[in-house]
């Protein structure tokens, strides 16, 4: 006989977890297109990947909170570059142009956030060796609307 | 007439007999002849037509297994291998919520059986829910504690969670003593010595692997991943190969702070030469890999 606890455990394991109107995606876009979007659009364009990842795995509620507060870190940081006198800090102490290079690092450094985040699922993509699906895509929208977001932000605050 | 009534289905049990005999020696055509043989004896054999769309199946013709394990269920809605070939089936088909339905009912009716429990949690793996396959394969394992498939799904989920303890390796551990003849468990030991660095020592127990079985694809493609990994031209690319993404990032981070750094403190000749050397290497890592893979 199981126990009520082990009961409740078994009809929670034997709940469905797979959509079956749209059909689960299996796959999310993989490391290298997270990795150049956040290199070429800056952390703008790697917060649209991992956000779009975490919708493709059903889990974009979860991740809402730390999709949203990346976001804002993202425009908060062209705010101080840009409104703060960051630009010329930066000119001023290292070179004129260090302003792309800190935005290309924070890229980076938001796609080593969503990858830690998602790390378990592109685990098992590799161990599984599941193709990603073409990231050309979705890599170039997030770039086209990283670059833009951060061109709003020099005309906002100019 | 009175005496070859008996006959029958003593014929078409040894029929079936000799079909699994053929089909477990991987003689597929010549189990399929003995299943028409029998089909022409007892045209609805709900048994026979299973062993038929598992013929399919094994020869990667999902299409037609489907039609045939269909066919097989509209015989016998309970027939416990149509079922689980159902399943199977649907999950290569890519119907994958069909799949997980066929294995919560399969669960339903046999919650005593810890390979439904290993089907099931393999689904859940393949569409990314490592938790839930673990949770699965734990309790296939409650089941049957040395159980090989899921021994085989637990370990992987370890080595997904990439935990380096003791007890992360204990499924892996068990796997390998318990079942050292299965495919599985040389499968899991590849991915977890190439997890941990060891892609020489993978590559040996991968290419042992391929000498038994050298049809397979799956096994093949481990093997050029890994050679591609211990060629002497990846030495540069040991921060990515170690440490994955991790190692990237790591690399442009230092990368783009040395090129800055010099361009302010050096001179414009030295400065310039390393902004070249690093733009080569970023160049190095993201083609000579896939263009090397496919040298292979």
């Amino acid at each position: 006989m199981l126990e009520s606890g082990e009961m409740s455990d078994r009809e929670d394991l034997l709940k469905p977890s797979l959509d079956g109107e749209t059909g689960p995606s299996t796959t999310i876009f993989s490391p290298a297109t997270g990795f150049v979007s956040g290199f070429l659009g800056g952390p703008v364009a790697a917060v649209v990947v991992g956000g779009v990842n975490a919708y493709r795995l059903g889990r974009l509620s979860r991740d809402f909170p730390i999709v949203l507060a990346a976001f804002m870190c993202a425009i908060g940081l062209g705010m101080l570059l840009w409104s703060r006198g960051g630009v010329a800090w930066l000119d001023k102490h290292f070179l004129p142009g260090a302003t792309m290079s800190l935005v290309r690092l924070a890229g980076v450094v938001c796609f080593g956030l969503f990858y830690q985040l998602h790390r378990q699922h592109y685990r098992n993509m590799q161990i599984y060796a599941f193709p990603a699906p073409p990231g050309w895509g979705v890599g170039i929208i997030a770039i086209v609307f990283g670059v833009a977001s951060t061109v709003a932000i020099r005309l906002v605050t100019r | 007439m009175m005496s070859e009534t008996p006959d029958v289905p003593m014929e078409r049990e040894a029929i079936e007999y000799e079909a699994r005999a053929l089909i477990d020696r991987r003689r597929y055509s010549q189990a399929r002849a003995c299943i028409s043989k029998g089909l022409v004896l007892s045209p609805g054999d709900v048994d026979l037509q299973y062993l038929d769309a598992f013929i399919d199946y094994c020869e990667d013709k999902h299409e037609a297994a489907l039609l045939g394990v269909v066919r097989a269920l509209a015989g016998n809605a309970e027939h416990y291998g149509a079922r689980t070939l159902h399943g199977l089936v649907l999950a290569e088909t890519g119907k994958l919520a069909e799949a997980e339905a066929v294995w919560i009912a399969l669960l339903r009716s046999y919650p005593e059986d810890p390979d439904c429990y290993e089907h099931y949690a393999e689904l859940m793996l393949k569409t990314l829910n490592a938790d839930k396959a673990f949770r699965l394969a734990q309790e296939g394992l409650r089941l049957d504690p040395s159980h090989a498939g899921c021994l085989y799904v637990a370990a992987l989920v370890d080595l997904i969670r990439g935990g380096d303890t003791a007890g992360a390796c204990a499924h892996l551990a068990t796997l390998l003593r318990e079942h050292p003849e299965r495919v599985s468990s040389s499968l899991a030991l590849v991915v977890s010595l190439s997890e941990r660095g060891d892609n020489r020592g993978a590559l040996r127990v991968a290419q042992e692997l391929l000498r038994h079985q050298p049809d397979s694809g799956h096994v093949l493609e481990l093997v050029r991943q890994l050679k591609m990994h211990t060629h002497w031209s990846m030495i540069p690319l040991y921060p990515m190969q170690r440490w994955g993404w991790a190692g990237a990032i790591g690399v442009t981070v230092l990368g783009i702070a040395a090129v800055r750094a010099s361009a302010t403190v050096l001179p414009p000749a030295l400065s310039i030469s390393i902004s070249v050397v690093w733009f080569v290497y970023i160049l190095y890592s993201w083609c000579w890999p896939p263009l090397f893979k496919r040298l292979i």
